[in-house]
């Protein structure tokens, strides 16, 4: 009750009348619990938005057939309706095509039996008639969403032309669908059409992608996925409807956690502010503490009032973090959709899922931060004495740093920091590598008052020089209050550091691919279907064009690429093939050990398989191991050859010789061709050529190699386009931090720069020596910074990079970025001075003397 | 013919508001301080003695009435010519020392050398501040290690160094013992004495007050 009432009449009235402090820290507080709430939901809407897909699509089934690749004969769903415990089956075909130009967007096909079809999936049309779905059997019709129609001014009879794969297809809207059921798949860009068109659009006659089935629930589901498994070819499986959702969670766990470890960067350097917010606290309340004590408050009393003070700030602040966040998260959307798409699966997400856990945590987690923050000052606060505060004259609140004891807790942090960046990752994510970076933070944080000191000492002649008196005054006034001043630096030094180490981590990987786009990727030309960009690896080359590309004028070699999205040991990975003598012949590709020659020559021969680096650490597997894939001639092993660079996608990749794997998959389609041309033949000439022969009936991508390596380094500084922005908020908390923090200096100094104002000192020279102060709290904000950024990037590159994606980053030094960062830093911390610089010249000088 | 004064106050009223009510400081007082005098005001506390040191020492301005220092009006001046009065013409010497703690006793002294040339002060300067002071040996020590006598005297050379001409001491000797006490009131006028400075000394001791040309006393903010 005693609390309660100290609560409400002293730590309210406080904090209202000191708003600005207040403010500050709320901002601090709101800005981190922001972050993470909008990337929270940000990613939960767009998994969310994937599974509801899914979910919506997959209808009333329970049991699915399905396979990798490009589909199974549909002899399949003939023997599979006809097993014992199956109720109802349905042949489906479903694909992502491209509407195209001027629309551009995605449309999710899916083609359906019309006749089978009804007990699986609810549609819901504005126009019905008796006859149900069979208007779809109208040659070159389509149903698509009322949404879709009315965003583009389409209705019933009008011709929308997609593409698919590499064709243009043309189809006529028979029919509008409401939003329910599977319309509102990928947010209404969906559209309905007959399994038979799907087929003949997709060059896939006579093949489906799955069968739909809904089962005898009386009778033991395992009972049935047995009767099935008898019936159905090898490389086809049966699997649950449930087990699709799910999936994306795993594609998408090392993205997800990076993001989220990205996002507490805010919340922990919001946690200095308030520790600093409460300190003033402290230091300007010595005396009524002092008073409290004397008549009574005890000390665990006076420790419960400041962090209730803290406890309410966090409150606050969260709950601001949490609006903002929630209008946050809309542009946070936007990036993380764009990031999974082009790292993973299309994804479009438009609603918000909004999820009350993520809120909680939120809220929670902000709470906590400001709690755990006001600790050490408030413990201080509950140690002055009574006669201590009370005495006059006792203006010396400075907390005095033990550097030795310091400097021994930040040494034996980093020494515990790389023990654990050499512990293996816990179910592939590198939980050991985020606790060593954490470590890192709070191990160089300790050794901040022993470095600045070092510097200040090694700099202090040089500012006196430089700036005067003024120059020597803050200098002093550094050393003289490190406590504080170590906090300030230790809050920018953490956002720097993570903003450096985060863009050596950029730029180190930036080169990489890029050498890897240059070395491995070595074509003359490359064509891809049209509608790549969205589809990924199920659009494909026309047969007629692959067939033709290495008969045609000028063309020395062709590098096809095919890839299957599969699963291996219930992860997501990628079974492609590849022509070996190109790979042979043609590029250089960077095993991780081995005679790449010997490799290749091989693997040309078909004797072995390539497995790239991330599959090799998702799989724990090493050349020389043989591995077992399931393909449609059933399970067969194959030997590793090597282990091979590879940066494409961070699921693993397995490589198959491309007669080997057409003998095993029948099938001789391709993605992407990549074109090396005689000596002297242009590359203008033969993509014009591509142009005139295909461009009617297809959709074609035609680029030379320095459009697609253009194409490859948009696609990856698109995907960092997150990163730097969460960056960007801790770098504005971490100024906040320097306003706070100088603010809290020139209060705790109020009496001294009453003194200096008394004995002759300009406004001028007050400001000045303030900003100056504030320079080089960035300047060695900044130089502590690059230490603690350069070992977090190690450990970024060579562990959580590596046990997150698998991926061996070369690292490299982005050396005018550190000086724009640094130049960045300068300007942002004087500038951040000013304020309090205004405040400390503006003081009146009879008040600061009478203070006490 | 008119006499010329040092210092001149005229008509000089400050008032403070302490909540809802005004607090009169110094109410319409007059004086007059010729050159190179001791003057001693006394009076009981909040009587506004401490008042009229701040607005003679440039640290405070009336709110009516004029201050005449050598001829000319310092209320009128703006914050930077009244900082550099402050700095050339006055040395404030303060009950409570006020030094910085985070300087040592030769920076604390060099302070408002350094302020106004950028530089320390010349060695010899410090020199004999230090030995006529007789703090020489404890020229590196900070004033937390220093007892409330030479910290007084450390904030009597601070105030000696830009070598100025009038000398404000407010409750100089309040904080320290007897014995101390008496060293600084003997330095002060030795000051007078030696150096030919105005010296303004505000003190509740009769001791201090007997040692000066004249005493005032102050009540209720009027000098009597």
């Amino acid at each position: 009750m005693v609390l309660l009432h100290l609560l409400r009449n002293i730590t309210l009235r406080h904090l209202r009348y000191h708003k600005g402090r207040t403010l500050l820290s709320m901002v601090g507080i709101a800005l981190g619990v922001a972050v993470f709430v909008s990337v929270q939901i940000a990613i939960h809407t767009a998994i969310e938005s994937f599974n509801a897909s899914v979910d919506h699509v997959s209808g009333k089934a329970n049991l699915q057939v399905t396979s990798f690749g490009r589909g199974f004969p549909e002899e399949v769903y003939l023997r599979v309706k006809k097993v014992p415990g199956v109720k109802a089956a349905t042949p489906v075909i479903q694909y992502v095509s491209k509407m195209d130009e001027p629309i551009g967007e995605p449309l999710y096909l899916l083609g359906i039996d019309v006749f089978s079809d009804r007990p699986f999936r609810e549609y819901q049309f504005y126009e019905n008639d008796d006859e149900g779905l069979l208007f779809l059997k109208t040659p070159h019709s389509i149903a698509i969403t009322e949404k879709l129609a009315n965003r583009h001014g389409l209705k019933r009879g009008d011709r929308i032309s997609l593409i698919v794969g590499s064709k243009k297809v043309t189809l006529t809207i028979t029919n509008l669908l409401k939003m329910e059921g599977p319309a509102k798949s990928l947010e209404g860009n969906f559209g309905l059409i007959d399994i038979a068109s799907a087929q003949e659009a997709l060059e896939k006659v006579g093949l489906i992608d799955r069968i739909d089935l809904i089962v005898d629930k009386s009778r033991p589901i395992e009972a049935t996925e047995r009767e099935l498994k008898k019936v159905i070819p090898p490389g086809v499986e049966v699997r649950r409807s449930d087990t699709r959702s799910g999936q994306i969670e795993k594609m998408v766990s090392a993205f997800h956690l990076n993001l989220t470890a990205l996002s507490f960067i805010s919340l922990i350097v919001g946690m200095f502010l308030i520790y600093n917010a409460i300190s003033v606290s402290v230091i300007q309340r010595r005396r009524e503490i002092g008073i409290l004590r004397s008549i009574g408050l005890t000390r665990p009393q006076v420790l419960t009032l400041f962090i209730g003070e803290a406890a309410w700030i966090g409150c606050l602040g969260s709950l601001i973090g949490i609006g903002v966040g929630i209008g946050l998260a809309k542009v946070m959307l936007y990036l993380v959709s764009r990031t999974i798409t082009a790292l993973y699966i299309l994804v479009k997400a438009e609603h918000l899922v909004i999820s009350p856990y993520i809120l909680v945590a939120g809220f929670g987690m902000g709470v906590l931060a400001s709690v755990l923050s006001s600790i050490g000052p408030a413990r201080e606060a509950s140690k002055i004495a009574p006669k201590e505060a009370l005495a006059l004259g006792t203006l010396e609140t400075k907390i005095k740093i033990r550097l030795g004891y310091f400097n021994l807790i930040g040494v034996g942090l980093l020494i515990l920091s790389l023990i654990l960046a050499l512990q293996r990752p816990i179910d592939h994510q590198p939980i050991f590598g985020f606790l060593a970076a954490l470590l890192i933070l709070i191990g160089v944080s300790f050794l901040i008052p022993s470095v600045t000191t070092f510097l200040n000492r090694l700099l202090a002649p040089l500012l006196h020089r430089l700036f005067g008196s003024e120059g020597k005054l803050a200098s002093r006034y550094l050393h003289d209050s490190m406590a504080r001043t170590a906090i300030t630096i230790a809050a920018l030094m953490t956002a720097l550091s993570m903003l450096i180490s985060i863009s050596i981590m950029i730029l180190s990987f930036r080169k990489t691919v890029d050498l890897w786009v240059e070395q491995s990727i070595n074509g003359d030309v490359f064509i891809f279907p049209g509608s790549y960009s969205i589809t990924g690896y199920s659009a494909l080359l026309p047969l007629e064009v692959s067939r033709q590309l290495p008969s045609l004028p000028g063309v020395k070699a062709v590098d096809s690429f095919r890839a299957l999205e599969v699963e291996y040991q219930g992860q997501p990975a990628i079974i492609a093939s590849v022509d070996g003598q190109v790979f042979l012949n043609m590029k250089v590709i960077r095993f991780t050990r081995g005679n790449s020659q010997a490799i290749l020559r091989q693997f040309a021969a078909g004797q072995a398989i390539l497995v790239t680096e991330s599959f090799s650490l998702r799989h724990n597997v090493k050349a020389g191991d043989r591995i077992t894939l399931n393909t449609p001639e059933g399970e067969k092993e194959f030997l590793i050859a090597g282990v091979f660079y590879d940066y494409s996608s961070d699921w693993g990749m397995v490589l198959l010789e491309k007669k080997l794997f057409q003998t095993l998959w029948k099938d001789e389609t391709i993605h992407s061709a990549g074109i090396y041309l005689q000596e002297g033949f242009s590359i203008e000439s033969f993509k014009e050529m591509i142009r005139e022969r295909y461009s009617k009936p297809y959709r074609l991508f035609v680029v030379s190699h320095r459009e697609l390596r253009r194409e490859v380094l948009k696609i990856f500084d698109q995907t960092f386009a997150i990163t730097y922005a969460l960056e960007f908020i801790a770098i504005v908390v971490a100024i906040l931090g320097i306003i706070n923090s100088l603010n809290a200096l020139i209060i705790e100094r109020q009496r001294d720069i009453g003194i200096v104002r008394a004995v002759g000192a300009f406004q001028r020279q007050i400001q000045k020596t303030t900003l100056i102060e504030a320079g080089m709290i960035g300047f060695f904000s900044h130089i502590l910074g690059l230490l603690c950024g350069f070992l977090l990037s190690v450990l970024l590159i060579y562990v959580i990079n590596k046990q997150s994606f698998g991926w061996t980053i070369q690292f490299s030094i982005p050396l005018w970025s550190l000086i724009e960062s640094w130049l960045i830093v300068m300007i942002t911390s004087v500038g951040a001075g000013f304020i309090p610089a205004r405040r400390a010249a503006k003081m009146n000088v009879v008040e600061s003397l009478r203070m006490e | 013919m008119m006499e010329d004064h040092f210092i001149e106050l005229i008509d000089v009223t400050k008032i403070y508001s302490q909540g809802e009510s005004p607090v009169v400081a110094l109410d319409h007082v007059h004086a007059k301080i010729s050159k190179g005098e001791y003057l001693a005001v006394t009076g009981k506390s909040g009587c506004g003695k401490s008042t009229l040191i701040n607005i003679i020492g440039g640290l405070d301005s009336p709110d009516q009435g004029r201050v005449m220092i050598d001829g000319e009006d310092i209320s009128l001046m703006n914050d930077r010519r009244l900082t550099l009065y402050r700095r050339d013409r006055v040395g404030i010497i303060f009950q409570f020392f006020n030094l910085l703690p985070i300087l040592n006793l030769e920076e604390n002294i060099a302070l408002p050398y350094l302020l106004r040339e950028g530089s320390n002060p010349p060695a010899d300067k410090i020199e004999n501040l230090l030995h006529e002071m007789g703090l020489h040996a404890r020229r590196y020590h900070y004033p937390h290690e220093l007892s409330g006598g030479e910290m007084q005297r450390v904030a009597i050379c601070r105030a000696l160094i830009n070598d100025p001409e009038i000398i404000l001491a407010d409750e100089p000797t309040g904080n320290l013992d007897s014995a101390s006490g008496k060293q600084v009131l003997e330095i002060l006028r030795r000051l007078r004495d030696g150096h030919g400075k105005t010296v303004i000394l505000v003190t509740h001791s009769q001791e201090g007050a007997a040692m000066a040309d004249r005493v005032v006393r102050m009540s209720d903010g009027k000098l009597l």
